[in-house]
Parts: structure tokens; C-alpha cells; sequence
């Protein structure tokens, strides 16, 4: 007896199915792109042709999927579709694993499926349900520049095996997991990961569990960054392209769900941009390289008059607009801010415990010659004393933002006395009244100074050394980036200026990479004291 | 010498090591950063995640390493045997690779943004979503041949912008690659899966695209001056506001293709299939077009003075306000 082919069964469960109306409903919009309302022509298609020319019409499962799920995306009655579409998905796409076992497209499948697999290792916030509720299947038409990007940043191997064991299992590096990987692309990998979340800050809160979770956590930590910085440009580009709704035919998507889908998908998104927006005016100065400035956390504390007046910008921005408006503006904005205050944090960290491997990287490389014990002795009395020095630093941070909240306050108060306006407090001598650093740094004692300076120019992962000789101050700035001489010169007088040095003269300062010898650049300029 | 010893003399500052016998060394994840390993044996090595930043490995044997991961940033590879090796998303960026053997590489993924292949051999390599922008590929006479990429797979491959004028790419398939403002001058396309690439404003002046699939790209605003294109698979292919003049679309499918506002003076279109195909404004002046399907064409406001196509099947054709070989306007 012949077996029955593989068509004939789908076709035949199809066919027998309860909901045989709805399942050529949404397989003849897949095939000619149109929403069939006409009854008789939908019970007169065989439903043969059909899966024939949906098969034929697409060349991988995995462009199914994404067909069916975009017209899953637009049309009203979600729940009931959603059943249908994976009942056309798991009939149709046995044609496509009959033909060829072993090719990608049983990784789509498997990729499919592991998004319900529980991660039993871990307690996942995110609920892998999540992921199955038919994300909107968005190509990606920059790719190309997307990879450009991760390619420039990070590792694209580091990259690859980050994103897999997002999608599929940890990776292990066994040779099954090495083939695996070899015969998916980045871009591909990076539109599965695309597909899967699609809400910007899911991903986010996963990757970063993801990254927790895995091992060699430092690396993959700069991996994770780079690929959330870079997946935004995947969500951010889709925004523009949003319009794509409105040219939709036969679509039943109304105008509320647009917009709160629009809010739900890329508001924190916009929220964000706004407060980096808001946040960039009161940055110190202009920076050269943008992607520096991206870095930036929290604005700097004793600039926080300024950063303050964030809700001042807002209201003036959006006076045309209604209260309701504003509203829900200022709760985004605070929303907002609370984030990129967690991702401060996390960078901050992350830039420490760097410093801090590296340190070690360092010891370990030069005190080769030394006896173990000598070598173990003295390299974990650096870290203890690198680490004690960062907590003194933070708590003197803390000490600033204490001052500078006491004279800010008392400048708002006096301003509700008085009706004319008070110029805000910009520099850090205005509010610093008491603060024992700075009374040493106006004292011209270069340790204070260089504290002082680093407070400054931390955000720009610029490290100040300070001596002062015979009326002389030297700085020494260290970065791993390049900043123009005259712009960090200026800006770097402005705020000694601010300190009213009465011993000095002469400012020379030096700039070099963190390890260097030699300098990049050097300036010198009279320090005139007005006072 | 073996691994130990190596990295120990490398950790204690050693940095020369020319013609070291490493072969089947397990060093994945080692830091030989600035290493001078030129005319090293390193066959079947173990680099995977390695640090090679700036290494020198001129004229090195690399045949069948392993280097997924590796950074290999401004390494020097020139003259390097690297056949069969495996640079999965390995960082070959600014590395100079001129006229080393890639035959057979793995290049899956890799960055080799800004690096200089000239006179590389690549045929057959698997690169396969390799970035190559800013790549150097260039033919220069008597100095470097132009590179060998026969057969390569070059799925999703990112050659935006690079030169690659001669270079040979027969039968290579560059489905799905971006090779937008890609200059591949006089380079030899026969038989190439060029399907859903993304050609627009390249540069394909005298090339050889006999044969070629080049079903759903995107060949807008592209110079195809004096190229062959004879029996190419194009329909629906988009290519308003390209130049062929002088091009040969013999016996080439290109029905349903829009062809508003192309230079196609003098071309040859003899048996080509233009069936449904938007010729709107084109410029046919002193085009042949023996037995020439135009069924259904539209050839409304096009050029053409001096054509010939009383063989060619105009059945359906719209030649409104077309400019007629004698001169008058069709009304």
C-alpha cells in the first residue's frame, strides 16, 4: 500500500478541521494578499491549492512564520487567529521539514519551540509566554548597518553565542553547539532576538539576566552593551517606519490600539531619548566624540540646578498641549530617569570591576619574577587599597550632592522671596561652601585639586593627576579616548578659575592613554586670578 | 617548542618568534598580542578567542587553524597559507591579507572591515555574513592580481562600497548581499547568484553577467556600460535610471523588469524578453531589438530614433508619445 504523502495528510487535517473557514481565510490573505469577506469564494477555494501555493510562495519556514504573523499582527479577534496560525504553522511547515532535515530550518523550528522551554536554571522575570504572543514578525531592512555597528564594537563570535543562548540552549562549545552556530548568520540570529522580544526593554532586562548568568561575565558584559545599544537602532528605526499601518488594506486596526501599541512598543523608548535630550545642555562641555557622551550617567550633581529644571523644559515645550498631556510626560520622564539612572549604575560598576580585572591583569603581568607568595601579598593589598579608594571617592560624591542640595534649596527659597531671577549655580564653588576638598583645593593643594578636576571629568572617562611646583600646576589627564587640546584646556581653566587659586601661576597640562608614557598633547596657559 | 614554553617566553617580553613550529598548539584564548610570528607553522593550531591584536604573521601556516573569535585587528597575514582555516566571526579589521591563500576559509561572520585583500585568493571561502566594508580588493597591474573569489559563498555578505573591479566570481552566490556603490568593473559574473542583492548605484561597467540570477535585487541607478547579460535571469528587476548602452541583453528575462528612464542606446536586445516590462522614457536610440518580446510593454515617451523592431512581437505594447524611428511622436 502507498503511503499517503505528506500534502495529502496536511491538506486532509486542514480540511477536517472545525475551523476550516477561518484557517483559508488567513491562508488566502497569505497567498494573494487580500482579506477575503466573500463566503463563497472562500468555500469554493480547495483548500489543496492552497497549501500548494503557500509553499510554493514561500522559500523557508521561517518566511512563513513571518508572513502569517504579520497578518496576525493586523487583523482584529487575536486569540481565536492565533490558534489558527499555528495550526497552519505546525500543518504547512511539515512540507518544508520533509524536504530538508537537516538545513536551518529545523533550527527555526527548534528556536520556535525553545521559546516555550522553561529555563529551569534560572528565575526568568520575564515570562517566556511573553514571547509567544505573536510578536509583530518586522524584517529588518538596515540590518546590514545593524551588523556594521555590532561588528565595530564587539566580537561578532562573542556576539553569536550571546544571542544563541538567548535563543536556544547555553552554549557549550561542544562541536554540535560550534556546527550549530556556524550555520546560522549574525543577522539572522539577530532578527530571531528581534522577533522574540518585541518590547526594546524585555530584551534589555533579559540580556542583562543572560549575561549574570553566563560565565565569562566580563566580556560578554561589553557584548551585552554594545548589542543593546545596538538593538535600540532595530526598534528606533521601526518607529519611523510605523506609518507602514496606515496603508494596510482591509485593516481593522483601530486607531486606540495603533496608539497604545505605539506606547507600549517604543514609549519608554521615547521617554529615554527625551531625558538624554534634557540631560545634554547641562553636560559640561561639548564632547567630541558623541559616542562619550552616550556614557554619561547621572548629570553631574552639582549641576543638578540645571538638571532640575528638566520639568521646566518639558511644560515649556508642551505648553500648546493639555494637562493630561503633561501629565503623562512628566510620569515618562520620571520613568525615564529612573532607568538610565539603573543603567548608570550599571556601567558604573561594570567600569569598575573592569578597572579593577585589568588591574589585576596588570600585577599579574608585571610581578612575574616575584615569589608567589610576594606576588599574592602585594597584588591583593592593591585591590583592597584601589577598592578603598573608590568607596572614599563615592562617599566624598555623596558628601557633594548633600552640599549642593543644601544651597540649591536655599537659592530656590530665596528666589520665591525675591521675584527676580537668581542665576543658577553652575559651579561647584557656589555650593561647596564647606566641603573640606575643596577649602584644600583653593588652598592649591594638587591632591584636592585633582579631586576636584575628577568629579568633573569622571563622566568622560578622563583620570586627573595633579602636582603643583613652584607656583606650577602640572595635570596629567589620562582617557582611553581622544579629546581636542583647546576645548578641554578652556574648560579645565574655566573650573580652576572657579577655585581661586592664590599659589599659581602657570596651568600645564598633559595628556596621554592610561599606561602611556609619552603624551598626546600638552597646553600651558597663564592662570590669571581675578579676585 | 611547546605551548608552555611559548607563552611563558612571550609573557617574560619575548616578542620574536619568526618560523616557530607550533603545529596543532592548543592556544585558544592566549594573549600574543604584537607577537612577531612571521613564517610560523602553526597548521591545525588552536586559536579560538585568542588575542592577536597586531601579530605578525607573514608568510606564517595557518592551513586548517582554528581562529573563531580570534582578534586578529591590524594583524599581518600577507602571504599567509590560510587554507581551509577558520575565522568564524573572528576580527580581521585593518588586517593585511594581501595575497594570502584563503582557499577554502571559513569567514562566517567575520570583520574584515578596512582590510586589505589584495591579491587574496578566497576561492570556494564560506563568507557567509562577513562584513567587508572598507575592504580593499582592488586589481592593480603587474602588482596584485585580481582576487579569486570562484565559487565563494557569499550569502549576506556585506560588500558595501568595496572594489572588486576583476575580480572572478564565477558561480559564487551573493544571495541577499549588500552591495550597494560596489565597484565591480570588467569583473566576471557568469553563471553568479546575484538573487535579492541589493546593487543599487554599483558601478557594473563591461561586466559578465551571462547566465546570472538576479531575480528580486534591486538595480537602481546602476552603470552597466558595455556589459554582458545575456541569458540573465531578471524579471521584475528594478532598474530605473540605470545605463546600458552598448550592454548585450540577449535571450535575457527581464519581463515585468522596470526600465523607466534607462540608457539603453545601442544596446543589444535581440530575443530578450520584455514582455509587461515599464520601458516609460527610455532611451532605446539605435537599439536592436531582433524577435524582442515586447508583449504588453510599456514604451510610452520612450527614445526611439533609429531603433529597428519590425521582428519584435509588439503585441499590446503603449508606445504613447513615444519618439518613432522616423522621427514622429505616437500619439
Amino acid at each position: 500500500m502507498p503511503a499517503k504523502s505528506i500534502l495529502d495528510d496536511v491538506v486532509q487535517n486542514l480540511d477536517t478541521s472545525d475551523e476550516v473557514f477561518r484557517i483559508k481565510k488567513i491562508m488566502i490573505c497569505a497567498t494573494h494578499g487580500k482579506w477575503e469577506s466573500d463566503s463563497a469564494v472562500i468555500a469554493n477555494t480547495p483548500m489543496r491549492d492552497l497549501v500548494q501555493s503557500l509553499y510554493w510562495s514561500t522559500p523557508s519556514l521561517e518566511r512563513l512564520n513571518s508572513i502569517l504573523n504579520k497578518i496576525l499582527y493586523k487583523i482584529n479577534k487575536k486569540t481565536e487567529y492565533t490558534v489558527i496560525v499555528n495550526l497552519v504553522l505546525s500543518q504547512v511547515g511539515r512540507l518544508y521539514l520533509e524536504g530538508d532535515q537537516e538545513s536551518s530550518t529545523e533550527m527555526v523550528m527548534t528556536s520556535y519551540q525553545s521559546s516555550d522551554r522553561p529555563h529551569s536554571q534560572l528565575d526568568w522575570s520575564v515570562n517566556p509566554e511573553n514571547f509567544n504572543h505573536n510578536p509583530p514578525p518586522k524584517k529588518l531592512d538596515n540590518i546590514f548597518d545593524i551588523r556594521f555597528k555590532i561588528m565595530q564594537t564587539a566580537n561578532p563570535l562573542r556576539v553569536k553565542i550571546l544571542i544563541f543562548s538567548v535563543l536556544e540552549n547555553e552554549f557549550t562549545f561542544s562541536d554540535r553547539d560550534w556546527l550549530q552556530l556556524k550555520s546560522i548568520e549574525l543577522d539572522n540570529l539577530i532578527e530571531q532576538l528581534f522577533q522574540m522580544f518585541p518590547n526594546f526593554e524585555d530584551l534589555k532586562v533579559y540580556l542583562k539576566k543572560m549575561v549574570a548568568y553566563l560565565e565569562d561575565s566580563d566580556e560578554d558584559a561589553q557584548v551585552a552593551t554594545v548589542l543593546i545599544e545596538t538593538m535600540r537602532l532595530c526598534y528606533n528605526h521601526q518607529v519611523v517606519n510605523h506609518n507602514y499601518f496606515q496603508e494596510l488594506p482591509e485593516s481593522n486596526y483601530s486607531q486606540d490600539q495603533k496608539l497604545s501599541d505605539l506606547a507600549k512598543t517604543q514609549g519608554i523608548d521615547l521617554n529615554e531619548s527625551q531625558t538624554i535630550q534634557v540631560a545634554m545642555p547641562t553636560n559640561l562641555v561639548a564632547s567630541p566624540t558623541p559616542e562619550i557622551s552616550g556614557l554619561q550617567t547621572l548629570p553631574i550633581p552639582t549641576e543638578s540646578g540645571q538638571a532640575l529644571s528638566n520639568n521646566e523644559l518639558v511644560s515649556e515645550s508642551s505648553a500648546n498641549r493639555s494637562k493630561s498631556n503633561i501629565i503623562q510626560e512628566r510620569l515618562g520622564l520620571k520613568d525615564g530617569i529612573h532607568k538610565r539612572v539603573s543603567q548608570g549604575v550599571t556601567e558604573a560598576i561594570t567600569s569598575i570591576a573592569n578597572t579593577l580585572q585589568s588591574l589585576e591583569d596588570q600585577l599579574d603581568g608585571r610581578m612575574i619574577s616575584y615569589e608567589v607568595e610576594e606576588q599574592l601579598k602585594f597584588k591583593y593589598e592593591v585591590l583592597k587599597d584601589f577598592i578603598a579608594q573608590v568607596q572614599e571617592q563615592i562617599l566624598q560624591l555623596e558628601e557633594i550632592v548633600d552640599q549642593s542640595e543644601t544651597t540649591e534649596r536655599q537659592q530656590t527659597a530665596a528666589k520665591s522671596e525675591i521675584t527676580d531671577p537668581l542665576p543658577p549655580p553652575t559651579q561647584i564653588s557656589d555650593s561647596g561652601g564647606t566641603n573640606q576638598v575643596l577649602e584644600l583645593a583653593k588652598e592649591g593643594n594638587p591632591k584636592a585639586i585633582a579631586s576636584f578636576l575628577n568629579h568633573l571629568v569622571k563622566s568622560k572617562g578622563i583620570h586627573v593627576l595633579a602636582q603643583s611646583k613652584n607656583q606650577c600646576l602640572h595635570l596629567i589627564l589620562e582617557s582611553q579616548h581622544s579629546f581636542a587640546p583647546e576645548s578641554t584646556t578652556q574648560f579645565i581653566h574655566k573650573k580652576l578659575l572657579s577655585l581661586q587659586l592664590q599659589s599659581i601661576n602657570i596651568v600645564k597640562i598633559y595628556f596621554r592613554k592610561p599606561g602611556d608614557q609619552s603624551f598626546i598633547w600638552a597646553q600651558k596657559i597663564n592662570y590669571v586670578n581675578h579676585s | 617548542m611547546d605551548e608552555r614554553t611559548f607563552l611563558n617566553k612571550y609573557r617574560s617580553g619575548e616578542k620574536l618568534f619568526r618560523g616557530v613550529n607550533l603545529r596543532n598548539a592548543e592556544l585558544s584564548n592566549a594573549d600574543l598580542i604584537g607577537a612577531n610570528l612571521s613564517g610560523g607553522d602553526f597548521q591545525g593550531a588552536n586559536f579560538v578567542l585568542a588575542y592577536l591584536n597586531g601579530v605578525n604573521l607573514t608568510r606564517a601556516n595557518l592551513e586548517k587553524a582554528k581562529l573563531g573569535g580570534a582578534n586578529l585587528s591590524r594583524a599581518n597575514l600577507s602571504g599567509a597559507q590560510l587554507t581551509d582555516a577558520d575565522f568564524h566571526g573572528t576580527i580581521l579589521q585593518a588586517a593585511d591579507l594581501r595575497k594570502a591563500n584563503l582557499t577554502l576559509a571559513t569567514l562566517v561572520d567575520a570583520n574584515l572591515i578596512q582590510a586589505d585583500l589584495r591579491g587574496a585568493n578566497l576561492q570556494g571561502a564560506d563568507l557567509r555574513g562577513a562584513c567587508l566594508r572598507g575592504a580593499n580588493m582592488r586589481y592593480e597591474r603587474r602588482i596584485y592580481e585580481s582576487v579569486n573569489l570562484r565559487g565563494a559563498d557569499l550569502r549576506g555578505t556585506d560588500l558595501q562600497g568595496v572594489n572588486l573591479t576583476g575580480a572572478d566570481l564565477t558561480r559564487a552566490n551573493l544571495m541577499g548581499a549588500n552591495l550597494t556603490e560596489c565597484v565591480l568593473r570588467g569583473a566576471i559574473l557568469n553563471q553568479t547568484n546575484l538573487s535579492e542583492t541589493n546593487l543599487q548605484g554599483a558601478i557594473l561597467t563591461e561586466v559578465n553577467l551571462s547566465g546570472a540570477n538576479l531575480i528580486g535585487s534591486r538595480m537602481v541607478k546602476v552603470k552597466l556600460e558595455r556589459a554582458i547579460l545575456t541569458n540573465a535571469q531578471m524579471p521584475r528587476v528594478e532598474l530605473c535610471d540605470s545605463i546600458l548602452p552598448d550592454a548585450n541583453l540577449s535571450n535575457a528575462n527581464l519581463s515585468h523588469a522596470n526600465l523607466s528612464r534607462a540608457n539603453l542606446v545601442r544596446a543589444e536586445l535581440n530575443r530578450t524578453n520584455l514582455s509587461s516590462a515599464n520601458l516609460t522614457q527610455a532611451d532605446l536610440t539605435d537599439a536592436s531589438l531582433g524577435r524582442t518580446n515586447l508583449r504588453n510593454a510599456n514604451l510610452s515617451y520612450a527614445y526611439l530614433t533609429r531603433t529597428e523592431f519590425s521582428s519584435a512581437n509588439t503585441i499590446g505594447v503603449n508606445l504613447h508619445g513615444a519618439i518613432m524611428p522616423n522621427g514622429e511622436i505616437h500619439d
